[in-house]
């Protein structure tokens, strides 16, 4: 019920935002395409879906200059946008009473963010590849950009998109306890923390692939990235619901926003 | 226009996003103080112990000149500071013409005050929300660091200051640093409240007050990523705000001139398109 | 359809809106609610359709209670304070999105709809670009659309011409017949007894004898 107003209200209407990501992910391809020409470097496909994702590596202990990763930060800093844009927009008395159910509005919510985010990396990967086969770069699965280590394994570069889904729902809990625009502050706070504090507890790490031990000796490993994130998940969405089902709706939402 | 800019200052200043700004700001600003004074009473440990020569080098105290939050490189604090600025200046006051639209308020107002006035107040009052914020931040830090930390002329040598000489006033920092700090505040509270404007811009085409405080803030972050790539981070606000330049080849020239043609966009944008549009 | 109100109160930062009501309301009857400007009217609307909870006491609706068993009413239709809709969209789309939640109406019953409250099913024009009136009774089919067991109505005739308060006069004849619960809150009492079975009188969040 709920989710198909969600997926013609929320989703449809937000996929013309969708072509704006892939405008930044294909001046993100271009300038790695530059910058292995100059280097000589053989890049295939899967390295540049990685780039965006790569972020740098754990500051200080690799001993590496930190450099803001503007890359990864601006792909979740703009996720976050288009989820904080649309959930409690469409808090109007009429569409949250006749679906019958606070929990299955907030669950179709969460079900909309899924698909958000699954669609958000599905035009990443898809943009790149039409880059790659447009410069002739050569579509292979092997990771030439980055070094992995022997933990690496395929659930390791799943990390980042279970990452942003998790984030999405944590936006959503905050967003029952106050508003779109402080949710989306604080998102983009703990997204900006964690380039440069390596800990599990700042959970948006986790998409970070240079900050996991699959890649870096001094990073996070794998299994307890996807503990913390489990962890968050069920927090934010056991009290989003329980917040959410207790919440006054005085007036319309959109109002406030 | 009196009655209008004493109107919207009214408003201003009794909203309670300005206070949650000036909150947010404070508490990087107390963050990284306390961090500045636990590393302070470290090394003061470790000069008890070793005299000058503290793990090898020569003990050079932590001064104003490395510890206020605008030039502080090493910590988290000023990297959020200035990395969240465009969404902290436009959060107290630019985002009201969304809701006036909304509610409805905007009419309220228009047959009461000439929607010139109306207009120039609301860009001025907004302007004036992102220079307050950031100027209130920006000279807490200095003024807290100020009441522990001694104000010692910085030495390159010492390589404990992280502005270079070929930066934008390099020299300036190391012969008069507070000339230098106070000058780049001055910098960054005329962008913040250039953002402010800028968000104003934003607000005419949308009603969302989400999208209007976040969409600028987003706009500058592209902005940054896109010239970042091809190498002109030097023309970037959120590269040539932090006093610590991370890029070679900002001057003052690129500052101003960016700053004209922002303010003059979103001036030219809300003044005179706006004014003409239909209120409903 | 029965509805109960069982020792409700509710505060809101320390202020008591709604104080202590008892009541109990039938289907196939219009209750008007009656009060000055801030008497608590429209909060007790709130609350009975489930969009606030009672400090004290429980709203039971067909041996259900709100916020315990059900969230909202099952079978309910609204319009409280300004009527909302997607401004991007048609009168005739935003029904059907809202119809597609629960009742699932076909175009042809959405369209009637329209007719019923005067609006025209082919306006191509957008909501951004209605009139009060216009909007108003957009709302007022969104409320009564899928002939619902409890309609709850705050302030319908407000803006709406003369031709148009007819209508809302005949569909609310129509869904009383039906057997729904109307609970309808108008300032114009002379209305107000024309279309009533019975009146409540609400004076500081108190229902008065």
């Amino acid at each position: 019920m709920y989710f198909k107003y969600d997926l013609k209200v929320g989703f449809l209407r937000d996929l013309p935002k969708l072509l704006i990501l892939a405008g930044i992910v294909l001046v993100a391809n271009i300038s790695l395409y530059r910058y292995a020409e100059l280097l000589s470097l053989n890049l295939g496909s899967l390295d540049y879906i990685l780039y965006l994702t790569k972020s740098i590596a754990p500051f200080p202990q690799s001993g590496e200059e930190f450099r803001f990763p503007v890359v990864w930060y601006l792909q979740q800093l703009y996720l976050a946008w288009i989820i904080g844009g649309y959930p409690f927009s469409s808090i109007c008395d009429s569409a949250l009473i006749y679906g019958g159910s606070r929990q299955k509005w907030y669950l179709s919510k969460v079900a909309w963010i899924v698909l958000t985010v699954l669609t958000y990396y599905l035009v990443m990967i898809i943009t790149s590849l039409l880059f790659c086969l447009a410069t002739g770069v050569p579509i292979s699965w092997e990771i030439n950009l980055l070094e992995p280590t022997e933990e690496f394994s395929v659930v390791t570069i799943l990390l980042p998109i279970v990452t942003s889904f998790v984030t999405g729902v944590f936006q959503l809990f905050l967003m029952t306890l106050t508003t779109p625009i402080t949710s989306f502050f604080a998102v983009a706070a703990l997204s900006a923390a964690s380039t440069y504090v390596t800990s599990p507890l700042l959970f948006t790490n986790c998409s970070q692939l240079l900050k996991l031990s699959a890649f870096s000796e001094e990073g996070i490993g794998t299994i307890e990235s996807y503990l913390t994130l489990a962890i968050v998940f069920m927090l934010s969405l056991v009290a989003g619901l329980i917040i959410f089902n207790h919440r006054d709706i005085l007036k319309d939402q959109r109002d406030e926003e | 226009m009196k009655v209008a800019l004493k109107l919207e200052l009214r408003r201003l200043f009794s909203s309670k996003e300005l206070y949650i700004a000036l909150a947010i700001g404070l508490a990087l600003v107390v963050w990284l103080f306390v961090h500045e004074v636990s590393e302070l009473s470290r090394f003061e440990e470790q000069y008890a112990i070793y005299g000058d020569k503290v793990s090898g080098y020569l003990y050079y105290p932590k001064t104003v000149f490395n510890s206020c939050i605008e030039l502080e490189y090493d910590a988290l604090p000023p990297i959020l500071l200035y990395l969240l600025f465009p969404i902290i200046a436009a959060f107290p006051y630019a985002s009201t013409y969304c809701k006036d639209k909304k509610t409805g308020y905007l009419k309220n107002l228009l047959v009461r005050i000439d929607r010139r006035d109306c207009s120039m107040a609301k860009y001025i009052v907004s302007f004036f929300s992102g220079f307050l914020v950031s100027g209130a931040i920006l000279l807490s830090s200095l003024m807290l660091t100020m009441l522990l930390f001694p104000m010692l002329t910085p030495e390159a040598v010492t390589q404990n200051y992280y502005v270079q000489s070929g930066n934008m006033w390099g020299n300036l920092f190391y012969t008069m640093p507070m000339v230098y700090t106070l000058l780049y505040i001055l910098v960054d509270m005329l962008w913040c409240g250039c953002m402010a404007s800028f968000t104003l811009l934003i607000s005419m085409f949308t009603r969302s007050a989400f999208l209007a405080v976040t969409g600028s803030f987003i706009v500058f972050e592209v902005l940054d990523y896109v010239l970042s790539l091809f190498s002109l981070s030097r023309f970037s606000p959120i590269t040539f705000l932090r006093p610590i330049q991370t890029t070679d080849g900002i001057s003052l020239g690129i500052i101003l001139t960016e700053f004209v043609i922002c303010m003059a966009v979103s001036f030219l944008g809300f003044y005179f398109l706006e004014r003409e549009k239909d209120v409903f | 359809m029965i509805l109960k109100l069982q020792n409700v109160s509710k505060e809101i930062k320390g202020v008591t809106v709604l104080d202590n009501i008892s009541l109990t309301m039938e289907g196939g009857k219009v209750y008007g609610f009656q009060g000055k400007n801030g008497s608590g009217k429209t909060m007790l609307m709130r609350l009975i359709c489930g969009l606030i909870k009672p400090t004290i006491g429980q709203v039971v609706i067909n041996g259900e209670i709100l916020g315990k068993d059900i969230s909202f009413p099952r079978s309910v239709g609204v319009l409280i304070e300004n009527p909302s809709f997607l401004p991007e969209y048609t009168a005739l789309k935003n029904l059907r999105l809202l119809s597609d939640l629960r009742d699932h109406l076909s175009d042809d019953e959405l369209k009637a709809v329209l007719s019923d409250v005067g609006l025209d099913p082919e306006d191509k024009r957008k909501y951004r670009s209605f009139s009060l009136g216009m909007k108003q009774k957009l709302g007022i089919a969104a409320a009564v659309m899928g002939e619902p067991e409890l309609v709850i109505l705050d302030e319908p005739i407000n803006a709406v011409d003369d031709a148009g308060v007819e209508n809302i006069r005949k569909i609310l004849a129509r869904l009383k017949e039906h057997g729904s619960l109307i609970i309808v809150a108008c300032h114009d009492r002379e209305e107000l007894e024309l279309i009533s079975d019975e009146i409540l009188r609400i004076d500081a969040g108190r229902i008065i004898p």
